[in-house]
């Protein structure tokens, strides 16, 4: 793959990284873009469906309701976060 | 006192015997382990961490229970765990840079499960960066050890815990799965492990990979050891919407074993097996003729395809169960000028290679113009491929192929070619496309000295059929 789409790629990601391994990563997309490629030869099947799978999808709801006690992890999380203010996560001016 | 236990011949069952009649105390089981890890981890690199500061009173809580009458057969027993499964207190990394400062703030189910037992965790263990990789090599924290030849690969991307099983660190230890990370380690490590049902363990505080594939997976020296630990840890948890419900896993019924067992013949001959393991593949047919199965060859169209699924499925769920690591919220952070900048630097420099590699494979796969071509087309040949395995298994109560088409390789041997690495996984695919559940058991070993496994492969919901064809099997070998 060439390098301004892996440039396109990384910029969509949000990974930043440099021209060397942008050009490794997009050496190595070659022959792995081949090989998941073979699934283009079967034959597609109109009635593909889950339904007559074992693990047939099924709705799991649950009421919209608040679980904990207001503040029980507040601490536990914050104290994980590089920047924190008041109680918040504190990032970088967006506008 | 510790010379006396024999770890090489110790299982759950027999420790659990030992503790009760007071042969020895949960301290001098878990010290006899402690004893193990100090001669050899700083070698193999199984783990990346002993729990010093807390093992005392897990070993306290053990004892408790044997004192009062209310001990159980995991209560004592010295388990390993995988490093992207989360312990209140203690850092879950994934063996990334990524995550090396990050400190769980709950329990994992499992963990939690595991607890009210009265286990004892004795560390965390290595693992692919992010459970990415088939050799343990990706890890931010250095290579581990074969310990059968300590120039070789464990596999991965559960090796930490398949090595510190298989060289007496740890009597039993979890692992997890996306496609083989389980099984894959345990077939070159001579042990057993399991990749079970999608949803029969909760998922609740593992580190999500591909969450459409992601299954705990229990690994051991014997069938009975994962069987006993599978047991424990499985259970539906509302912590996690796909874990099975009791009532939902009764609909399934558990009809009798027809002791007819296949052979995907077509589907093998394209997976590049060396002479060696095919060799030994057929050997093991025999045996489990002797012991009065039908071995008969069932035909796959689709089975073949499953890796190529499985290589669009799981870097398409990577980009995004991954974004959530932006430098904000937990984790690496680089302190850059603007928003975007902290999330890219963070992430390019918290992420490993082939971590990154995968990240912008997904977000290709998964962007406009090919999205039809790989993303939905994969899901459609998925559901073929478990349409195909639900039809066979009408037939044979089982499906066996080698756990991998060679044994361990030497270190450094695939890292520079991902597709080779990536064909590690090609016999593993299909059950955690299917979501079903599949077990590898050792099945010999290599001229070389290397062990080889049996893989095998039940119908949803069947783990008991594993336990009782693995358990058969292992009587042979």
């Amino acid at each position: 793959m060439e390098i301004d789409d892996i440039k396109k790629l990384a910029l969509m990601a949000r990974v930043d990284m440099d021209e060397k391994e942008m050009k490794e990563i997009g050496d190595s997309f070659g022959p792995i873009l081949d090989y998941v490629g073979q699934i283009k030869e079967v034959a597609d099947v109109s009635d593909s469906s889950y339904e007559e799978v074992a693990d047939e999808p099924i709705n799991i709801l649950r009421d919209d309701v608040v679980t904990n006690k207001g503040g029980e992890y507040t601490d536990k999380i914050l104290n994980q976060a590089p920047a924190k203010e008041n109680g918040y996560l504190k990032v970088k001016q967006i506008l | 006192m510790n010379t006396k236990i024999d770890l090489k011949n110790l299982n759950i069952e027999k420790a659990n015997k030992h503790l009760k009649d007071g042969d020895f105390t949960v301290r001098e089981l878990v010290d006899a382990y402690l004893e193990v890890i100090k001669e050899k981890n700083t070698d193999l690199n199984a783990y990346l961490e002993i729990f010093d500061k807390d093992i005392n009173s897990q070993v306290e809580i053990a004892e408790k229970m044997f004192e009062d009458g209310t001990a159980t057969k995991m209560t004592g027993i010295p388990i390993a765990v995988k490093d992207n499964i989360l312990i209140e207190g203690h850092i879950a990394s994934a063996s990334s840079k990524m995550l090396g400062n990050h400190t769980a703030v709950y329990d994992a189910f499992v963990i939690e499960k595991l607890k009210k037992e009265g286990s004892i965790f004795l560390g965390r263990t290595n693992m692919d960066e992010f459970a990415m990789g088939s050799s343990t090599e990706t890890s931010a924290y250095g290579v581990t050890r074969n310990p059968y030849d300590r120039t070789r690969v464990p596999g991965g991307s559960s090796g930490g815990s398949a090595v510190a099983v298989a060289a007496d660190m740890a009597l039993v230890s979890l692992g997890t799965e996306t496609c083989g990370s389980v099984r894959q380690p345990s077939s070159f490590c001579g042990l057993v492990g399991m990749k079970p049902t999608y949803g029969a363990i909760s998922r609740s505080g593992i580190i999500a990979m591909g969450s459409s594939l992601d299954q705990v997976g229990p690994m051991g020296k014997s069938v009975s050891d994962v069987e006993i630990l599978y047991n424990t840890i499985s259970g539906k948890d509302p912590l996690d919407s796909t874990s099975l419900t009791d009532e939902f896993k009764s609909k399934f019924d558990k009809a009798p074993l027809k002791k007819k067992i296949g052979v995907p013949r077509d589907f093998l001959s394209g997976g590049g097996i060396n002479e060696e393991v095919l060799k030994n593949f057929e050997e093991s047919c025999e045996k489990l003729k002797k012991a009065g199965y039908e071995i008969v060859d069932v035909t796959s169209k689709t089975m073949q395809y499953s890796l190529a699924v499985y290589y669009i499925i799981m870097p398409a769920e990577v980009s995004s169960n991954l974004a959530r690591y932006d430098g904000i919220r937990y984790g690496f952070n680089i302190d850059a000028p603007n928003l975007y900048d902290v999330y890219a630097q963070s992430k390019g420099k918290g992420f490993g290679k082939e971590v990154r590699r995968r990240l912008l494979l997904g977000t290709y796969i998964l962007s406009h113009g090919y999205y039809d071509a790989y993303y939905n087309k994969a899901l459609k040949v998925r559901d073929m491929i478990a349409k195909e395995l639900l039809d066979i298994f009408s037939d044979v109560d089982a499906i066996i192929s080698p756990t991998v088409p060679f044994t361990a390789f030497p270190l450094g041997d695939k890292m520079d070619d991902p597709m080779a690495m990536y064909m590690c996984d090609i016999f593993s695919a299909p059950a955690n496309l299917a979501g079903i559940p599949a077990m590898s058991v050792p099945a010999g070993m290599s001229k070389e000295g290397l062990p080889m496994g049996l893989q095998i492969t039940a119908p949803y919901l069947r783990e008991d059929i594993l336990f009782t064809i693995g358990k058969d099997f292992e009587k042979l070998v």
